[in-house]
């Protein structure tokens, strides 16, 4: 199966004061054409910033390592002139905070037909025609007077489709969302969710789906991959990690979490805090809050091992077989 | 009454984090060549070669072995003059600043703690100042007083003071305004004490470095007043004044350049050196940016 | 009659070009001790409005809130009365509700060096105690904020109100800025503290998931008004209102299955300009004419329960009255 976007030890090292940090540790995952791509994890999982460095959008003193292959071409080592074509082109970003995405002192016109402009030269009217179209399918009420208005005048849901609008004009094949629903209200959020839905049915969009909600990646995402402290630590289909969950990291995560199909069962928490980069415990980064924490998890990094068809993970002590022993 | 228990330290935290800042390079000059004109004012009238009122014979005398830079129009070494301006220049700036700041940081919290007619009060009069250009303010202040570097002071004082009070007037509305400033008085704190406890430590670094850059301000304006003959008198030895009468022997290059270099190297030491403070201080720098 | 009372609060804010914005319009609400009370709802509900008028920090302009049988006051420039101290808030960012620049421990013995409570010899006892509460090793006293996670700052910020000896905590969306994994320790924690130390608890947040496991009763509000309230079990089995019912719904699965979550139609209004009649009519899938023109009134049921809509309002008595059919998505 040819994979849409193919990622291989993607490295990811910011210079600071006190040498190199590494904030993704060799991550690798296929995003499918046409297929919605989970990427979970927390603060400090390092799940950002392999977006920022797929779009070339790391910060200043970001360094990569790795590849990340889309159709042919490694969009770590492009040359700037070819990356800014093929942002917006073929790869697009949505971010969280609708607030601070948009422009404040643009209309939405402006900003959406600016892409339409530049990267596919359409001509003015041509560009506020598309811009119309865009609104539409994103099912802003009213497109026409829309385009005229600020994005101060737009709810937080509004904003964010106006967001994904933008996102869309040039037709990417890929998708970046970077927790696109996390500040947005449950109903809202589940708008925004069908929306993206219908999308990637509709245009055939390959999607990137970075959160931390196991609820969003649930109703949208085909496989997810889960990282821990800039390591992929499960992957696989989604059902088969949400609900039959193998790595330690993976299982307290669904078993802290409310969820309303989980009924009045007790939140079972997971100790301690998640590791951020700069104190990333070594061996696996989990072993300090682990259950199933056995003396050679402090020293050796457990490899991602095949354990099924398509599925992927990274924790020698299997927590089926040990909570039986237990 | 400061809660101080076994623990704590206002600004302990903040002094932990300047050993950090010493590590840019611009910050250890700046603090080098400030650190170097304090104690050269200090140690002026034994390091100085001569007597930087003693008038001599060999007048315009270039820079030579005798005169590492050269003689002025009296006869007078040049090097011993700028040494001795240093006296004159860095603990009036001081002084000014201090002034200033008390002044100018006194209102200004006051303005900001109590708002209504008193912050109105003040920030106009903050306004009126602003509106003139500081240099003809200052000059007109020194000119209704009569010239005299004690005069000079005042002015530079009177024109000072708005900058530090709409400092602290911002600082203090800002953090009273802040959750843990809230929390206290839910716990029962009287306002009164949420200011010494919560807000003096979090506006102390802000201030310290609004103080550290106004002392190169400070000197400027003071060697400004003086170059205009508002400020010292002569025969005394003060920068802004030898750069005039410099200023008017160009060929005797070493009687302007050489103060003027010594104006230049004291307010660009303190401009480092606040800007280095203003690092070290930023609390930004001090909570740990999460999410990746 | 209970701990905490607030009875047809209204809270009203201007805006920047003077238009005044009711926050909260006309809310009422009881917490007894040793409860938690989740308040739940979502932008523009005025929930945290309703908060910080529990606790005097906003002030009310109609309907009365009551502490203890005592009428709570608004904090001016003098210092808090001592009989409100045992109420309490936590705000919603622990990065922003503790001082940067004084140790952890020092704000925690605020509340003993504030009320005289103490003899200062038994401060530092007293701190590592609450901070072992709260699940925090004594170590930790000496330290400064930004050395900590979010997690143990909203512990420390527990740790600061329960050294008041609260009867009532109000807790501003506690949760929210923490990381996922954080959340259920914490929740958990308060269950505890509730349970161990008879602390009646306001829990707001927009979470109706999580307040599930922590909250006995649970409070929906929408657009300044509650709309329902109910002990949490039954919420979540049968809920009444329309609006509980759409957040429920809302709510996506974890199970993997790809569960579409459902949507409500249209957008929360503007609270300065809420619609007639009842406030979410225009949004409501079992909308009736009445609802248009008449405010539904939070009326009592059985089982403990208020609900403000005209579905569950019979003119007569009779079989209907105690009928709470689910409404379909």
């Amino acid at each position: 199966m040819n994979a849409l976007l193919s990622v291989h030890d993607l490295r990811v090292w910011i210079d600071t004061a006190r040498g190199p940090l590494t904030i993704v540790d060799g991550v690798s995952f296929d995003i499918p054409a046409g297929r919605v791509f989970g990427l979970a994890g927390e603060s400090g999982s390092g799940k950002t910033m392999t977006a920022l460095a797929l779009l070339g959008l790391l910060p200043a003193g970001g360094r990569t390592g790795g590849s990340a292959i889309l159709d042919g071409r490694d969009l770590l080592t492009m040359r700037s002139a070819q990356r800014r074509r093929t942002r917006g082109r073929e790869v697009a970003m949505v971010f969280q905070d609708p607030t601070s995405s948009l422009h404040p002192m643009l209309t939405i016109e402006r900003q959406l037909t600016e892409h339409l402009r530049y990267q596919l030269g359409m001509s003015r009217k041509e560009a506020d025609k598309r811009a119309a179209e865009l609104l539409t399918e994103v099912r802003i009420p009213d497109p026409e007077a829309a385009l005229r208005g600020y994005p101060h005048q737009f709810s937080g849901g509004m904003r964010q489709r106006i967001q994904i609008a933008i996102a869309l004009a040039c037709e990417p094949r890929l998708l970046v969302a970077d927790e696109p629903t996390t500040a947005l209200d449950v109903t809202v959020q589940a708008g925004i969710l069908r929306l993206l839905h219908r999308l990637c049915q509709e245009k055939d969009l390959a999607v990137m789906l970075i959160t931390h909600d196991l609820g969003v990646l649930s109703a949208l995402a085909d496989t997810v991959t889960v990282m821990y402290a800039g390591r992929v630590v499960e992957s696989g289909p989604t059902v088969q990690v949400m609900a039959r969950s193998r790595h330690p990291y993976t299982r307290g995560l669904v078993d802290s979490l409310p969820h309303p199909e989980a009924g009045d069962r007790a939140l079972v928490p997971i100790a301690g805090d998640p590791a951020g980069p700069e104190d990333r415990p070594p061996g696996c980064a989990f072993h300090p809050r682990c259950r199933y924490m056995e003396p050679s998890c402090a020293t050796t990094v457990p490899p991602l091992i095949r354990i099924d068809d398509g599925r992927e993970m990274a924790c020698p002590v299997d927590p089926l077989i040990a909570s039986l022993v237990r | 009454m400061i809660a101080v228990t076994a623990y704590s330290n206002p600004l302990s935290s903040t002094w932990r984090r300047i050993p950090g800042a010493w590590r840019q390079p611009l910050a250890v000059v700046g603090f080098g060549i400030a650190a170097a004109w304090v104690l050269i004012a200090l140690l002026a009238p034994w390091i100085s070669p001569y007597d930087p009122l003693a008038q001599s014979s060999a007048l315009y005398q270039a820079p030579s072995a005798a005169h590492l830079m050269g003689t002025d129009e009296l006869g007078r070494d040049v090097l011993s003059r700028v040494l001795w301006g240093a006296r004159v220049s860095i603990p009036l700036a001081m002084l000014l600043v201090a002034l200033a700041f008390t002044i100018g940081g006194t209102l200004g919290g006051l303005a900001g703690y109590l708002g209504g007619w008193v912050d109105e009060l003040v920030m106009r009069s903050a306004d009126f100042v602003f509106a003139v250009p500081t240099i003809l303010l200052a000059m007109a202040v020194v000119a209704a007083l009569g010239p005299g570097l004690f005069h000079a002071v005042l002015a530079v004082v009177l024109v000072s003071w708005p900058g530090h009070a709409r400092v602290v007037r911002g600082l203090v509305r800002t953090t009273m305004q802040s959750e843990y400033v809230a929390v206290g008085r839910l716990l029962g704190s009287p306002t009164h004490r949420a200011l010494t406890v919560d807000v003096l430590p979090n506006i102390a670094g802000p201030v310290i470095v609004l103080a550290a850059l106004e002392i190169g301000n400070a000197i400027l304006l003071l060697s400004a007043l003086s170059f205009l003959g508002l400020g010292a008198r002569p025969p005394a030895a003060e920068w802004g004044s030898m750069v005039s009468t410099g200023a008017e022997h160009f060929e005797a290059w070493w009687m302007g350049d050489f103060p003027g270099l010594a104006i230049v190297s004291v307010v660009l030491a303190f401009n480092l050196l606040g800007d280095s403070l203003r690092d070290a201080f930023d609390p930004k720098a001090m909570i740990k940016a999460r999410g990746a | 009659m209970s701990l905490l009372e607030l009875r047809d609060v209204e809270v009203v804010y201007q805006r920047g070009d003077g238009t005044p914005v009711p926050a909260v319009a006309g809310a009422s609400l009881d917490v007894n001790a040793g409860e938690i009370v989740g308040l739940v709802g979502e932008t523009g509900c005025g929930k945290s409005s309703l908060a910080k008028a529990a606790v005097g920090l906003v002030p009310v302009t109609r309907g009365t809130i009551t502490f203890e049988g005592q009428p709570v006051h608004l904090l001016g420039r003098r210092a808090r009365p001592v009989s409100e101290r045992r109420l309490q808030l936590v705000f919603q960012n622990p990065y922003e509700s503790i001082n940067p620049r004084r140790t952890v421990g020092a704000q925690v013995a605020d509340a003993f060096a504030i009320g005289r409570t103490l003899a200062r010899s038994n401060w530092r006892p007293r701190v590592e105690d609450l901070l072992r509460r709260v699940g925090l090793p004594a170590t930790v006293a000496g330290r400064f904020p930004h050395q900590l996670s979010g997690g143990q700052r909203q512990r420390i910020a527990i740790a600061r109100a329960l050294a008041t000896d609260p009867a009532m905590i109000v807790l501003d969306e506690p949760l929210s800025a923490l990381d996922a994994s954080v959340q259920a320790q914490v929740a958990n924690l308060l269950v505890e503290l509730a349970r161990d130390l008879k602390v009646g608890m306001l829990l707001i947040s927009h979470d109706l998931a999580i307040v599930r496991h922590v909250a006995h009763r649970t409070a929906v509000m929408y657009l300044g008004v509650i709309v329902e309230t109910a002990p949490t079990a039954d919420l979540w089995k049968a809920p009444m209102h329309p609006y509980t019912q759409a957040l429920i719904d809302a709510i996506p699965h974890a199970d993997g299955a790809g569960h579409l979550p459902a949507a409500v139609p249209g957008e929360i209004p503007d609270p300065a300009r809420p619609p007639s009649g009842c406030r979410f009519h225009p949004r409501c899938p079992r909308v009736m004419d009445r609802c248009l023109s008449e405010v539904p009134e939070l009326v009592a049921k059985d089982g403990g329960r208020r609900v403000a809509c005209w579905l569950h309002e019979i003119p007569m008595a009779g079989p209907w009255a105690a009928d709470v059919t689910r409404v379909s998505p």
